[in-house]
């Protein structure tokens, strides 16, 4: 009660703060394109600026501007082009020969070469360098300088997104430089080789970021704004205040009911934009509970009203889904078994299993704004009328993740953006390889899955991930319910789009 | 009062040694470190790796008594958050913080006070009344509805004052006056309950008997008694400025020591988490301290305890 209370409260606020800003737009918005300076908010935190040393999203935003990778992908297209690389050659489904692009400059005049190269792969895949996310990088062995201008890559064992983490999560950093000042000085004081320099920072809440004049041509990424100027502001309200009144010229991931007030404002452009996220519920099969009856997990299914619940709470950019994964994944099969919303199916199989008058079930739910309050409500609401009395505990990621792992609830709540990688190795593999988050543990499913995992022929890979798929669907060994979006506003004279990876490429925006 | 200065530093040293241990054991008790650390992306390899790299495999009761080693000797170590030296955050953060608080209590005094004196002097008028009014609304309004209140008016409507940061004394005008309203009610209230028990007691009849006039009696004769109590409750009152100022820091954006101590909790950061605590607490303790000794020193029957 004293939620729904408060967040009634915070919606008033919001009402009448919209209310006084209707009359006051359009001037202040236009003065920050004269100073050439993109203003950004984001409720997201930046951790450290040694990027291997961070876990968090806009870490990975803030590299793609510092730092530049060997290869790049190209979000339109989804071909990974030449970077730092000049090309690159895939020999063998474990090694990859790289030529290295002369002439590139690092933010302190230094002049990148095969040295760096060799030396960012070998220390930052090193387990004792401590990259927190260790999935990034411990599939490379080593590095090696063939001559000046190549660079080979050997990999443990063959991984089929070996490319998608060289273009998108491992930028090169100097070796003189990071000898010299460690992850403390890097942490500080980043130099890449990136589009935009640091220009100041105060740690984990303010940076401005510098065009880096000596950005080597050729480069896939642009850097037409002079300055990038980034805050950390983690109330919402506070956030849509500052962009109405001309305080902001960007901000993101406010809820659709938000977003419909805020269209039509003067000054402001209101977009939303798909995105790999999914919000599904995890079963738990190791423990005794009902939903060990394959009957009773279909019956959740049929219970759970998706595409009402997803319209109302989640907004149109959503799309409910049936596999464990996101529609546009590759090897993601969205031709299996569906459970369309069939209150009156859910109780007779519930009967059918022994649980005519229902039953009791606890769940965990990871707090997250994708697995909100409203949500959790509503499906409680929904599977409460067919019998099934929920018992909800919301945590924070960490104990609800260790909760789960330790098999103490029967089912989970939560939300998985793949890394913002369109493969489902980075998605369906996460809850069914046959590691601790898989509670199910089928072992039919978990040899598919490590198959696809393993195998580099695309086509293998597809038919591995699709029979596994298809028997996850028919088990409902998973309740996927819907794909997520993010909503954004900016300032009408910014051009930019985000893209499903959920990265904010500021580096592209330009001024109309 | 030497040994009454020197029992009181023993027992606050005791209370901060006690806090200490309390919230090492307690952020354990939330959750697994690595996993906090890593967030909601995180696989097992990468859990385990946190584990091992930043020795939470050891028992808790070694890392706790590993910290307290270099705390001892000045060493609050790094953040896992920031990987910069905890000092280095905490020189950032604590003086907003700090000078919030004190703007905000100075704030609330200057209200309470003068608000109380005049409640007491007519128990039950108009003015009393009024007092009481705003003593009931600044308590019963939550204090993140009463900030976006006075940004849709002071900082969106007309415009005269910034909607968030710190970079100038404009930016800690809204925030000043919502966590300092916040505060000011309970000692608003107890001013005015202690000045109507000095007003009627037997020595002020006396002094009203010998012809003082009001002024002297009730801030010459009156006020140094009632005020007392008011010292030990402003000084708790900053102590929860510093530690509970996380709400007003969260909506007026102003990156202050309240909000990174929740943000430390939520990121599993135990450096920044545990030195942050310290601060606040020893803070505290040393506030209720002078508060102790101020008293003891205006009202010397308290120095017998």
């Amino acid at each position: 009660m004293k939620l729904a209370i408060k967040a009634r409260m915070r919606a008033a606020a919001l009402t009448a703060i919209l209310a006084a800003s209707t009359t006051l737009l359009a001037g202040p918005a236009l003065a920050q394109k004269s100073k050439d300076t993109l203003r950004v908010i984001t409720s997201e935190p930046t951790s450290s600026l040694d990027y291997y040393k961070g876990a968090e999203r806009m870490n990975i935003i803030m590299s793609h501007h510092l730092f530049d990778t060997l290869i790049y992908k190209d979000v339109k297209t989804g071909e990974f082009v030449p970077a730092l690389a000049e090309s690159y050659k895939v020999v063998d489904g474990k090694t990859i020969d790289f030529v290295i692009r002369q002439g590139v400059k690092f933010h302190n005049g230094e002049t990148m070469t095969a040295d760096d190269v060799v030396y960012t792969l070998n220390k930052v895949s090193d387990p004792n360098f401590g990259a927190l996310y260790q999935i990034a990088v411990q599939w490379i062995d080593h590095a090696e300088k063939l001559d000046s201008t190549h660079v080979r890559l050997h990999m443990k064992k063959a991984s089929p997104v070996a490319l998608e983490w060289l273009a998108g999560f491992l930028p090169i950093y100097p070796k003189a430089y990071y000898e010299k000042v460690g992850s403390a000085g890097m942490a500080v004081r980043p130099i890449g080789t990136g589009p935009y320099r640091l220009e100041s920072a105060d740690p984990g809440t303010h940076w401005t970021l510098k065009r880096f004049a000596d950005h080597y041509k050729g480069s896939p990424k642009g850097n037409a704004i002079g300055t990038i100027d980034i805050r950390l502001m983690t109330e919402m309200n506070t956030q849509l205040t500052e962009m109405l009144t001309g305080g902001a010229d960007f901000i993101w991931g406010f809820p659709p009911d938000v977003a419909s007030r805020m269209k039509g404002r003067p000054g402001v452009a209101v977009n939303n934009v798909p995105i790999l996220r999914i919000v599904y519920m995890l079963v738990n099969l190791q423990k005794e509970s009902p939903i060990k009856d394959v009957r009773v997990r279909r019956a959740i299914m049929h219970a759970i009203n998706r595409e009402k619940i997803m319209q109302t709470f989640v907004g149109s950019g959503s799309q409910v889904i049936n596999s464990p994964c996101n529609p546009v994944q590759f090897g993601c099969k969205t031709d299996v078994t569906r459970y369309d919303y069939d209150p009156a199916k859910a109780r007779a199989l519930l009967a059918e299993a022994g649980y005519k008058d229902g039953f009791t079930l606890p769940m965990m739910v990871g707090i997250n704004v994708t697995t909100g309050r409203s949500i959790q409500e509503a499906i409680m609401s929904d599977l409460a009328a067919v019998g099934i009395k929920m018992e909800v505990t919301a945590q924070h990621w960490a104990p609800a993740r260790e909760s789960w792992i330790g098999k103490n609830y029967p089912m989970m709540l939560m939300a998985w953006g793949s890394w913002g990688i369109s493969d489902v190795a980075m998605m369906t593999s996460e809850f069914f390889n046959g590691n601790e988050v898989d509670l199910v543990k089928d072992k039919k499913v978990v040899s598919l899955i490590r198959q696809g995992d393993q195998e580099i022929d695309r086509d293998r890979r597809k038919a591995a991930y699709g029979e596994a798929i298809s028997r996850i669907a028919d088990q409902a060994y998973f309740i996927p319910l819907w794909t997520y979006n993010v909503n954004y506003a900016m300032n009408k004279d910014l051009n930019m789009t985000i893209q499903p990876d959920e990265i904010a490429r500021f580096f592209n925006a330009t001024w109309k | 009062m030497l040994v009454y200065a020197v029992k009181r530093i023993a027992l606050a040293l005791a209370v901060g040694a006690f806090v200490s241990a309390l919230s090492f054991f307690l952020l354990y008790a939330a959750g697994d470190p690595a996993t906090a650390i890593l967030g909601p992306s995180a696989t097992q390899v990468d859990i385990d790796n946190v584990r091992r790299l930043y020795g939470f495999d050891r028992p808790v009761i070694i890392q706790y008594i590993d910290w307290l080693w270099r705390a001892l000797q000045g060493n609050f170590g790094w953040s896992y958050f920031l990987r910069i030296p905890v000092e280095t955050v905490l020189e950032q953060r604590l003086p907003v913080t700090f000078l919030l608080g004190a703007c905000s209590i100075i704030f609330a005094l200057v209200l309470a006070i003068p608000l109380g004196i005049a409640a007491a002097l007519k128990p039950n008028s108009f003015v009393d009344r009024c007092a009481l009014f705003l003593a009931v609304a600044g308590q019963a309004m939550p204090s993140f509805w009463f900030a976006l209140m006075l940004i849709s008016t002071f900082s969106v409507s007309y415009a005269i004052l910034p909607v968030s940061g710190s970079e100038t004394w404009r930016h800690f005008v809204l925030p000043t006056i919502v966590l300092g309203y916040y505060a000011m009610p309970a000692i608003m209230r107890l001013t005015r309950s202690n000045m109507i028990d000095v007003l009627g007691s037997d020595y002020i009849r006396t002094a009203r008997s010998k012809g003082l006039s009001s002024a002297q009696i009730v801030f010459k004769h009156a006020l140094r008694n009632a005020i007392v109590p008011v010292i030990s409750l402003t000084a708790a009152q900053f102590g929860f400025m510093l530690a509970g100022s996380v709400v007003v820091e969260s909506v007026f954006a102003i990156q202050g020591a309240g909000r990174l101590a929740w943000e430390s909790i939520m990121r599993g950061d135990i450096p920044t988490m545990q030195a942050i605590i310290l601060v606040f607490s020893m803070t505290y303790v040393l506030l209720t301290l002078l508060a102790d000794l101020l008293n003891a020193w205006l009202n010397p029957r308290m120095r017998l305890g």
